[in-house]
C-alpha cells in the first residue's frame, strides 16, 4: 500500500505542467542527441545543466534524467541507419541493425529496438520503485569505511572496463581525483592548488570540465576528421515487427530488462557494458549463431533492451547512496549538489518528492519516447541529414553559453577550451575521459570517507578489512586490479569502458 | 624520442612529481588525523609510478610503432586549431564586443572555416543565430549575457 501512495504521490508531482514540461524537453533533446553521433548523453547534460539552475530540483533531474534514457531510444536510430553509433550504448546495434537495413528491413528494426527499449525502461524502473527504498534503509547502517570501499571499487570497476590501457585509465582517475580536490580545503580551510586564482577557491566547476572534455573535444575531433555521413538509402516500412520477430525477441527482451538492471546498479557498470554482455549472451544461446553479424534481431532486441534497463539500475546506487554509478550518474549527483541536495540513504526521507517525482516522471518519459521514435523517424532522418558543417557551431555555441552562465564568468570559459584540449589530447594519446570524470566528482567525497575513516581507526587502515562490506567492496577492488595480471583472466577483459 | 605513449607519460610524471611536491607542502598530517595534502600526494605517487609504468611500456603499446606526426597525419588538425583559436578570441573579447556582435563574428569565422559556406549564409545565418540565441537564454531562460559597448549606446 505504502507504495500505491507513494505512487499516487509521484505522479501528482510528474504530471504537474511544469515538470510534463521538463520531461518533454529531457526526452526530445535526449533522442536528439542520442540520433546525432558527436556529442553524447554527458556532453548534452553539461550542456543543458546551467539551464536547470533556473528550476526546481525535481524538475531539473528529470529534465536531465530523460535526456539520458532518450539518447539511448535515439543511439538505435542513427545505429541502423548510418552504421554510426549515436552514442555509445548503440555500438552493438551496428552490428545487427545495419546489416538489417541492408535487406529492407530497416522499419521492423526500428520497432524492435524502440519496444524493446520501452520494455526494458519499464522494468527497471520497476525495479528501482521497489529495490531503492529498502537499500535506502540498508544504507542507513553505512559508515565511512563502507561509503569508502564502494567508491573505491567503483572507480576500479570503471577503470577494469576501460577499453583501452589500464594503467592510462588508473592515471586518469588519480588525476580526477586531484581535480576535484581543487579549492578550499574543507577539514583545514587550506587553499589546495588555486595558484592564488580566486576562482579556483571554489575548485573547478563539473560543467567547463565535462563540456571541455566531452563536448569541445569530440567537435575538434570531428572538425580535423571532416566527418561525411551517408544515410542508408531505403524506404521505411512497417516499423512494427511481425509475429516472428516478436517470437525471436521475446526472449531477448526479457534477459535484457533483468541484466541491463542488475548491471546498471553495479558502479562502473552502465548501459555500455549490459549492451555488449547481452548482445554476448544471445550469440552465445542462439540455435543459429551464424546469423549474428547478418541482421539477427535478437541481436538488436537484447542489447536495445539492456542498455535501457541500466538506466533505471543506475539511478539505485545514487538516490540511495549517494555514488555515481557511472560518468552520467556523476553528471546528476553534480546537479543535485548544485541544487544544494545532498544524495544519500535521507534524500528518500528529506526528499520523497523528487525520488517520486523522478521515478513517476520515468514511466511518462518512456511512454513519450515510445510515441517520439516511432511515428517521428522521418523527422529524425531529416535530422540526421543536416550537414556537421553547420551543427558544430551550434554545439559550440550552447558549450560557450552553458559555460559562461554559471557563473557570469569568462574564466569558466577558458577553463572549458582548456579542457577542451586536454580532451582532444587525451583521445589522440589514448586516455579516457570517463574515470576522470567520475573521479573528480568522487573525489571530495573519498577524501571525507577516508578522514573520517582512519580517524574512527586511529590511523588503522585495517577498518577497512575488519568491516564485511568495506572489506568485500575493497577486495573485490584489489582483484579486479591484480586481475589483468592473471593469464587466464587478463585476456578476456571486456573491452567497453567509454559511456 | 617520438613515441607517444612515451611522451605523454613523461608529462604525467612531471605533473605527478609536481602534484608530490606541492601536496608535500601543504602537509601530510598524521594518519590518525590526515592533513590536506595526505590524499593528493598519494595520487601524485601513483600519477608517477604508472607513468613510468606507461613510459617503459611503450615499446610494446598500440602506439608503439608510430610516431607522433603519426597521430596528426591525414587529418585537417588545422581546422581544430583554428576553432580553439577563434574560441580563445571570443571569450577574451565577449564582455567588450558584447554577446550579440561577438557571437555573429564567430559563427562567421566557424561557418566560413571547416567548408567555406556562401559569405550571406554565414553572415545571415550567424546574426539569426545570435539573435535567437540571444532571445533564448536572455529573455526566456534568464541568463545575464553581456551587451558589451553596445550598452553605452543602446540604454
Amino acid at each position: 500500500m505504502d507504495i500505491l501512495h507513494n505512487l499516487i504521490y509521484g505522479f501528482s508531482i510528474a504530471l504537474s505542467p511544469g515538470n510534463l514540461l521538463y520531461c518533454f524537453i529531457g526526452v526530445f533533446i535526449g533522442t536528439l542527441i542520442g540520433v546525432l553521433p558527436g556529442i553524447g548523453p554527458v556532453g548534452a547534460m553539461s550542456l543543458l545543466l546551467p539551464t536547470t539552475l533556473h528550476s526546481s530540483p525535481v524538475g531539473a533531474v528529470i529534465m536531465l534524467a530523460g535526456i539520458y534514457y532518450g539518447a539511448m531510444y535515439g543511439g538505435s536510430t542513427t545505429s541502423i541507419l548510418l552504421n554510426i553509433p549515436g552514442e555509445a550504448a548503440s555500438v552493438v546495434t551496428c552490428i545487427e541493425g545495419y546489416q538489417m537495413a541492408r535487406k529492407g528491413r530497416a522499419g521492423p528494426a526500428l520497432g524492435i529496438s524502440a519496444f524493446g527499449s520501452f520494455i526494458g525502461g519499464t522494468v527497471s524502473i520497476l525495479g528501482l520503485m521497489l529495490v531503492a527504498p529498502p537499500l535506502a534503509e540498508g544504507a542507513l547502517k553505512f559508515g565511512p569505511p563502507e561509503y569508502f570501499s564502494l567508491m573505491v571499487l567503483g572507480m576500479t570497476l570503471l577503470i577494469y572496463l576501460a577499453s583501452g590501457s589500464i594503467p592510462k585509465a588508473l592515471m586518469m582517475a588519480v588525476l580526477g581525483i586531484v581535480l576535484g580536490i581543487i579549492g578550499i580545503d574543507p577539514t583545514s580551510g587550506m587553499q589546495r592548488f588555486t595558484f592564488s586564482i580566486l576562482e579556483l577557491n571554489d575548485g573547478i566547476g563539473l560543467v567547463p570540465l565535462v563540456m571541455g572534455l566531452f563536448g569541445i573535444s569530440e567537435v575538434l575531433l570531428n572538425v580535423e576528421q571532416g566527418l561525411k555521413r551517408e544515410i542508408f538509402q531505403t524506404k521505411i516500412r512497417g516499423l512494427l515487427p511481425t509475429r516472428e520477430d516478436w517470437k525471436k525477441s521475446t526472449g531477448p527482451i526479457a534477459r535484457g530488462s533483468i541484466l541491463g538492471f542488475f548491471l546498471g546498479i553495479l558502479p562502473g557498470g552502465g548501459a555500455l557494458i549490459s549492451s555488449f554482455i547481452s548482445y554476448a549472451i544471445e550469440k552465445k544461446l542462439s540455435k543459429t549463431p551464424e546469423r549474428f553479424g547478418h541482421g539477427a534481431i535478437e541481436g538488436i532486441a537484447g542489447p536495445e533492451t539492456a542498455n535501457n534497463s541500466a538506466t533505471g539500475g543506475a539511478f539505485i546506487p545514487l538516490l540511495t547512496l549517494g555514488i555515481p554509478a557511472n560518468v552520467v550518474m556523476a553528471m546528476l549527483l553534480g546537479a543535485l549538489l548544485i541544487h544544494g541536495m545532498q544524495p544519500g540513504p535521507m534524500l528518500l526521507q528529506s526528499h520523497p518528492d523528487l525520488f517520486w517525482g523522478v521515478v513517476t516522471s520515468m514511466y511518462i518519459g518512456n511512454g513519450m519516447l515510445l510515441l517520439l521514435n516511432l511515428p517521428l523517424i522521418g523527422l529524425w532522418v531529416q535530422v540526421l541529414k543536416v550537414p556537421y558543417r553547420i551543427l558544430f557551431p551550434l554545439i559550440l555555441l550552447f558549450c560557450l553559453i552553458g559555460a559562461y552562465s554559471i557563473n557570469y564568468s569568462t574564466i569558466d570559459v577558458l577553463f572549458m577550451i582548456l579542457f577542451g584540449i586536454l580532451g582532444y589530447l587525451m583521445k589522440k594519446f589514448e586516455y579516457e575521459g570517463a574515470p576522470l570524470v567520475l573521479a573528480y566528482v568522487l573525489g571530495p567525497m573519498l577524501e571525507m570517507a577516508l578522514r573520517q575513516s582512519l580517524t574512527m581507526s586511529n590511523g588503522s587502515f585495517s577498518i577497512f578489512f575488519t568491516r564485511p562490506i568495506s572489506a568485500i567492496g575493497i577486495l573485490a577492488a584489489i582483484f579486479l586490479v591484480i586481475s589483468p595480471l592473471l593469464p587466464w583472466i587478463g585476456k578476456r577483459r571486456p573491452a567497453v569502458g567509454k559511456e | 624520442m617520438g613515441k607517444p605513449d612515451q611522451i605523454s607519460s613523461l608529462t604525467w610524471f612531471l605533473l605527478g612529481v609536481a602534484i608530490i611536491y606541492l601536496s608535500y607542502r601543504l602537509g601530510l598530517g598524521a594518519l590518525t588525523n590526515p592533513g590536506p595534502g595526505f590524499l593528493p600526494f598519494w595520487c601524485g605517487m601513483i600519477l608517477s609510478g604508472l607513468s613510468l609504468l606507461v613510459f617503459f611500456r611503450g615499446n610494446f603499446s598500440r602506439q608503439a610503432g608510430k610516431s607522433l606526426r603519426e597521430i596528426w597525419r591525414g587529418v585537417r588538425w588545422v581546422k581544430g586549431l583554428y576553432v580553439v583559436l577563434a574560441l580563445l578570441t571570443y571569450t577574451l573579447t565577449f564582455t567588450h564586443l558584447g554577446f550579440i556582435l561577438s557571437t555573429t563574428l564567430l559563427l562567421i569565422f566557424l561557418f566560413r572555416a571547416l567548408e567555406p559556406e556562401k559569405w550571406m549564409f554565414a553572415v545571415g545565418g550567424a546574426f539569426l543565430t545570435s539573435l535567437i540565441s540571444f532571445v533564448i537564454f536572455c529573455r526566456w531562460l534568464d541568463v545575464q549575457l553581456p551587451w558589451g559597448f553596445l550598452e553605452k549606446i543602446i540604454f
